[in-house]
């Protein structure tokens, strides 16, 4: 998240708990008349009356809680690099616990902290199966109010008086009206009532919402497992077709030899100038046609080969049509040139680029291509600011099979192995929700003597 | 199971909070006196409160069942005793309740400061009663306590408070007889003794 939206999130988060504490202020008449209500029904022995204002104070308590319970959730949640970790709860507990202590200080009250501990605690259970998805903020208000409207009602209940609930003024003042009025039956019923009530409503609110999102989650699977069954038949498809132009340009081999061995003979008989410059330009024609043909058959085959045109080529070949990715790419003037073979290392290359081109699908973003030289080497820096991959990933990444898409996971391993023939080496550094950096370094290195001929 | 721990370490301290506070209420034999063995107090009564919390008003209700003369004024000031011959002091502070009456709780204190000066310069007997219970507990319902008991004559209160001992041993050191009942009902033979 970046940081004027974090700051943003906060000042809401900060204004909401600022809210909830301030909402005894704002309602002064809300609290007179619960006050006054209390009095009311023991001048006119009333119950039916103490038990409207049992609503209402419980209500004026859970619309006071609901913004500091927010509040502090947006805060924990902005605060915290990963949502829902220890960190997050302390925090999230903390600041409730916190803003509690601030509001009894300030109104010198004596609410119970052990309904906030009951309530914090069952909350961040529960929270563990509330999907977190877009309308987490929604789904956790709602639980919550009911939550609040139902261990409330535990204040109430006079029975649970010597266990340190309902120690606030408007709870003491109606449960000590209701053992004058019924010697404690009504409240001692109603309440546990109530609270079971409230609770059993929130808990089955969860579990639907729990089985819900589930449903969705396999749906998308199915939805996901389809598209990658379709994607890997397409792949087969396309390794059949390598397959089939590996042999035809295996099998250009022969053709050429002819042609060269025809072209070295018609040198030789025909004399005249002209004729022999254009024989020579189909012999380097010819040379550079073998070149090539090497380079796709074997992997040994390396040529000389400018930065600049390699880092054209693997642009060429990387399909980037996503308004919201936007490409940053600088290369380095004057580098010295490299010696690799073109077309795996530019394949190596346009791997990593659409691996961090697919990360940023969802949500868009930068993707950075730096080309620099350090001492005896040229660094490739491939760095996007997508979703980002869990530490506990980055090493098994590299092997064959493993994939996070349920793809092929032979993407990364055939980067490292060109790299590698290369004489260089390859990591990738990430932190989740922030960057993921891949590092390919070869070696700048003299042309070797021994050209690889084995191929003719 | 890690993702849990935060929310199971809360229910574990609700869990023992829960005990600690039902072994500092739990029933141990705390030996006060039943009744008063002979009246101290004459009518009519008045009745106020230390606090303004609702028990004053719920004590008057008590008082009014067993036919007292008694009159429930929660602002009584200290020229109001002249047309009484007790006065009973319910504690309990009630933020609410202080709000009502547009008084800060300095002036409450100063309030009932000159009622208890004014009682024991008249002299009539003072009875403090305190039927919050363990609910009622707070910081500044004990400093009605504290401010109240070196004056009065006769203590009424809750077995179930927390602090019963502290009270009772608050009771002691000023030489004054405690009664400690089970509920707000049991209040009423007590009360009779301290007249009748």
């Amino acid at each position: 998240m970046k940081d004027d939206k974090k700051i943003a999130y906060v000042a809401l988060g900060c204004f909401l708990i600022l809210f909830g504490i301030l909402f005894p202020v704002q309602s002064m008449k809300w609290s007179s008349w619960i006050y006054e209500n209390i009095e009311i029904s023991l001048e006119s022995t009333d119950s039916g009356r103490l038990v409207m204002t049992a609503l209402s104070y419980i209500t004026w308590y859970s619309i006071t809680f609901s913004f500091i319970y927010m509040g502090a959730m947006v805060i924990s949640h902005t605060l915290s690099k990963r949502f829902f970790s220890i960190w997050n709860q302390l925090m999230f507990s903390g600041i409730v616990l916190a803003s509690v202590l601030v509001y009894n200080r300030m109104y010198h009250e004596h609410y119970a902290y052990i309904i906030h501990f009951l309530l914090l605690g069952i909350m961040l259970f529960l929270m563990n199966f509330i999907p977190k998805q877009r309308y987490f903020y929604v789904t956790f208000l709602l639980i919550l109010v009911f939550m609040l409207f139902s261990v409330q009602w535990l204040n109430l209940i006079p029975a649970l008086s010597n266990f340190g609930f309902g120690t606030d003024d408007f709870a003491v003042s109606m449960k000590i009206t209701d053992e004058y009025l019924t010697n404690q039956k009504l409240f001692n019923t109603f309440s546990t009532i109530l609270f079971g009530v409230f609770f059993l409503i929130a808990i089955i609110i969860t579990t639907l919402l729990h089985l819900f999102s589930k449903q969705i989650m396999i749906s998308r699977q199915y939805q996901q497992q389809t598209e990658e069954l379709r994607e890997t038949k397409g792949a087969l498809i396309e390794t059949n077709v390598y397959k089939e132009i590996h042999s035809l340009v295996h099998d250009l081999k022969s053709p050429l030899v002819t042609v060269e061995g025809l072209i070295s003979l018609l040198s030789l008989k025909v004399q005249d100038e002209k004729s022999q410059s254009y024989f020579e330009r189909i012999s380097t024609s010819l040379e550079k046609m073998k070149d090539m043909v090497s380079e796709i058959l074997y992997e040994d085959t390396k040529r000389e080969l400018e930065v600049q045109e390699l880092v054209n080529y693997v642009r060429s070949h990387v399909r980037q049509e996503d308004p919201d990715i936007a490409f940053h790419m600088q290369v380095e003037e004057n580098l010295p040139n490299l010696y690799i073979n073109k077309i795996r290392f530019a394949r190596a290359l346009s791997n990593v680029l659409e691996n961090a081109l697919r990360s940023l699908k969802d949500e868009g973003g930068n993707l950075y291509l730096d080309v620099e030289q350090h001492e005896q080497s040229i660094h490739f820096l491939i760095e996007d600011d997508g979703p980002g991959i869990d530490a506990a990933w980055l090493e098994t990444i590299w092997e064959e099979g493993f994939s996070t898409k349920n793809s092929s996971g032979i993407g990364l391993p055939f980067v490292k192995n060109v790299v590698h023939q290369h004489g260089g080496t390859v990591s990738m550094e990430s932190e989740p929700d922030v960057y993921t950096r891949v590092k390919i370094e070869i070696p700048v290195s003299e042309k070797e003597d021994e050209e690889d001929d084995s191929g003719y | 199971m890690k993702k849990y721990s935060i929310a199971i370490i809360l229910l574990l301290i609700s869990i023992g909070t829960i005990l600690l506070q039902s072994r500092s209420v739990s029933p141990e034999t705390k030996y006060t006196w039943p009744n008063l063995p002979a009246p101290i107090g004459e009518e009519p009564i008045l009745i106020t409160s230390a606090g303004q919390a609702t028990e004053g008003k719920v004590f008057s209700y008590v008082t009014k069942d067993l036919h007292f003369e008694t009159d429930y004024r929660p602002r009584a000031l200290s020229t109001d005793l002249y047309e009484y011959e007790t006065l009973v002091l319910v504690t309990g502070y009630s933020p609410h309740g202080l709000n009502q009456t547009y008084r800060s709780i300095e002036e409450e204190k100063q309030r009932v400061d000159k009622l208890l000066q004014q009682a024991e310069r008249k002299p009539i007997p003072i009875i403090v009663v305190h039927v919050g219970g363990a609910a009622r507990d707070d910081q500044y319902t004990w400093e009605f306590l504290r401010q109240s008991l070196p004056y009065a004559d006769y203590v009424i209160g809750l077995r179930q408070m927390e602090q019963s001992t502290q009270l009772q041993r608050l009771a002691e050191k000023h030489s004054i007889p405690v009664t400690l009942v089970e509920e707000l009902n049991d209040i009423r033979t007590p009360f009779n003794s301290a007249f009748r």
